[in-house]
């Protein structure tokens, strides 16, 4: 990670990482959070694109050997070292997007691809790292991390190498491990569009194990289908089945009803939260300083700046007091 | 349109003297009048090539020349004086002066400052910068150092002409960056950047607007152009400044720690000034007061007051403060930006009371 260029780091966040994709010209997709691994809460989620693991390491203790590629498969995965740690997570993104035929990417990543589509992993990593459309997106999310705090820790200071993205992706029936840091794609072994992301929990579980141990902290995103359309398909899949009912199959049509309701009701949920998530970019890209300085300002023409900045000053000598003690 | 109050003295990028010469015919005529020619980076931040008589301030010539257009040249074939040609090499618009300093010595090296900021308008304009006077030091980093102080090395992925532009649209009502306007040098004392740039740029009768707009209890203009898109950069400085580690943070002053939510609660209910603060939201907010209360409330304001916090205590900001009117000192800290905004408000005050004392 020599050249950490002037590419921020973002937040990880399901909604930042949706808008980046968005922003990155690709229609139609959604990153979702993950919370529990058991395959219901993952079924209703689908279609699911990519697993992306993302890490928190402290040091390099806990660092997991990196196998090495076992086959040619840079013939057929999209693979690409990664060069900026900074853009880890916009990388882990684009090795799901790159990899799926299903998505549609827009002519910039579609050229992108085909361009790239002879280079070997380094080149690849470096054409991510140079490509202004990439950053030029990436960037318009600054940093205000949740980890924020965290990276505060002593072990942090200095380590550039705090944040780790693995994605899982399926490929010409197999499941591929893409990990950046090392030195290739990795088959983790055949796998159906039915059954991968049930072979992906098991090696994701395996690793939340192993990090457990050591405190790490991580979480888990799909990128997945927009959810919105998958809502909105599946309302309408039933809408037409129950008008294909006759009027005796009252049970059936209760059935479907409900289905419709429920549908309806995520569907509700998935609006609230989009817009949510919109404002919560709009906030995350805003310029607070003149919003901060402004209330200053005024503070002080009214001459209450003072007084908050003498009980600031006594607070923080009491914590420190409080401190020293113990 | 009166540009420059003969009051102050303004230091132009270029300037010397110089009369026109009148087009008769095929012959060139000098017109006797006595002038001077000189060239500034203009409200709209291009650069102007102005020519006006000596005494008064009625621009008569105001050109706008991009980089590369022009090119001023020795006329040699008049023998009788020394005539120099402006030539617009995009229009072939031809202009012809000639020198009226005693000292014909100097006419080369004038007429070779005036191309050089032609062809490199950068350049000059942070040498400009150097050469402005000791006091002057802070304000005077050059474009190039202040991007580098903030990237801390880093290449921040703007060029210098679009940090300028930042700076200039950062300064506010149409000012330009320090080095033109006469901050610590010939401006009216204790006046802040952002009201002695446009005061000095416009004439008498708008700047007593001015004047009283900024003797207006709550200031809400001010600042605001900071918000616009264009400041996408800031925020990519601000990024990119390593948030210092908690054992320092927990000694130092955070804005945070100043602006609680119940210090803020009490005076937003202030309508007034609420007001005032309406047009830092983002654009698509609602200019309502739960709206100003939950942005103020939410994670990212919190967030960026603790990444400013932090850049601030970095000691990076300096050069940026001047762009709010506030001394650069303001940038060593939280504690000395606040006590900065401290000392602003008491000579806004004072300037009140003096202002209404001459009522």
């Amino acid at each position: 990670m020599s050249d950490a260029g002037n590419w921020c780091l973002i937040e990880s966040d399901p909604g930042v990482f949706t808008e980046l994709i968005s922003g990155m010209g690709v229609s139609g997709i959604q990153v979702e959070e993950v919370f529990s691994l058991d395959e219901t809460s993952l079924d209703k989620l689908k279609p699911i694109y990519g697993l992306i693991f993302l890490f928190k390491w402290q040091g390099a203790q806990s660092s997991m050997p990196h196998p090495d590629s076992q086959d040619d498969a840079n013939d057929h995965v999209f693979f690409a070292k990664q060069i900026i740690n900074n853009a880890c997570a916009t990388q882990a993104i684009l090795s799901i997007l790159m990899n799926n035929s299903d998505i549609e990417l827009g002519d910039d990543l579609s050229n992108f691809k085909s361009f790239t589509a002879d280079f070997p992993p380094d080149l690849k990593g470096l054409a991510i790292s140079n490509s202004d459309l990439i950053r030029s997106v990436h960037n318009s999310f600054s940093r205000s991390d949740p980890f924020i705090n965290e990276m505060q820790d002593s072990s942090a200071q200095g380590d550039e190498d705090l944040f780790h993205f693995i994605s899982y992706v399926p490929v010409h029936g197999a499941l591929y491990e893409l990990d950046g840091l090392s030195s290739g794609p990795v088959n983790l072994g055949p796998c159906n569009e039915e059954n991968w992301t049930e072979k992906a929990n098991q090696v994701i579980m395996e690793r939340m194990r192993k990090y457990s141990e050591s405190e790490i902290h991580f979480s888990l995103m799909a990128v997945t289908k927009d959810r919105i359309e998958t809502l909105q398909e599946q309302l309408d899949e039933f809408s037409g089945l129950l008008m294909s009912l006759g009027d005796a199959d009252q049970e059936q049509r209760r059935e479907f009803e409900s289905q419709i309701s429920i549908l309806q009701y995520e569907y509700e949920q998935e609006k609230t939260k989009r817009a949510r998530w919109k404002r919560e970019n709009q906030l995350r890209q805003h310029n607070f300083i003149p919003l901060t300085y402004n209330l200053l300002r005024i503070l002080a023409e009214r001459k209450k700046l003072q007084p908050l900045v003498n009980a600031a000053k006594a607070k923080k000598r009491l914590e420190r007091e409080r401190s020293d003690k113990k | 349109m009166s540009l420059f109050p003969i009051s102050q003295r303004v230091r132009h990028l270029v300037e010397f003297n110089a009369g026109k010469c009148i087009r008769d015919g095929d012959q060139l005529k000098p017109d006797l009048r006595k002038g001077v020619i000189f060239m500034d980076q203009g409200d709209d931040q291009l650069l102007h090539f102005y020519w006006k008589e000596r005494v008064g301030n009625t621009i008569e010539e105001d050109l706008i020349i991009f980089p590369e257009e022009a090119e001023m040249k020795r006329v040699p074939e008049c023998t009788t004086g020394r005539v120099y040609r402006l030539h617009f090499k995009s229009s072939n618009q031809r202009l012809f002066f000639w020198m009226q300093d005693k000292d014909d010595s100097k006419d080369e090296e004038r007429v070779a400052k005036l191309n050089k900021l032609i062809n490199d308008t950068q350049s000059v304009l942070e040498e400009q910068r150097r050469n402005a006077g000791a006091d002057m030091e802070e304000e005077s980093e050059s474009a190039a150092d202040m991007l580098n102080l903030l990237s801390g090395g880093q290449d921040l992925g703007i060029n210098q002409e679009q940090f300028l532009q930042f700076l200039q649209t950062a300064g506010g009502l149409g000012g330009t960056i320090p080095n033109t306007s006469p901050i610590g040098g010939d401006g009216p004392p204790n006046q802040s950047v952002i009201a002695s740039a446009p005061s000095s740029r416009r004439g008498s009768g708008q700047s007593d607007t001015e004047e009283q707009q900024s003797t207006e209890a709550v200031r809400e203009n001010e600042g605001s152009q900071l918000s616009t898109n264009q400041l996408h950069d800031l925020r990519n400085i601000l990024s990119e400044i390593r948030v210092p580690q908690g054992t320092e943070r927990t000694n130092s002053l955070e804005l945070g720690n100043v602006l609680t939510t119940e210090a803020i609660r009490s005076i937003l209910s202030d309508q007034d000034i609420a007001s005032a603060l309406f047009p830092h939201l983002p654009e698509t907010s609602d200019n309502t007061n739960e709206e100003l209360h939950e942005i103020i409330h939410s994670p990212q304001f919190r967030q960026s007051l603790h990444r400013l916090s932090a850049a601030l205590q970095s000691g990076q900001l300096g050069p940026l403060m001047t762009q709010l009117g506030l001394d650069p000192s303001a940038g060593n800290g939280v504690e000395a930006f606040l006590a900065a905004i401290e000392e602003q408000a008491r000579r806004r005050d004072d300037q009140d009371r003096d202002s209404m004392d001459q009522d």
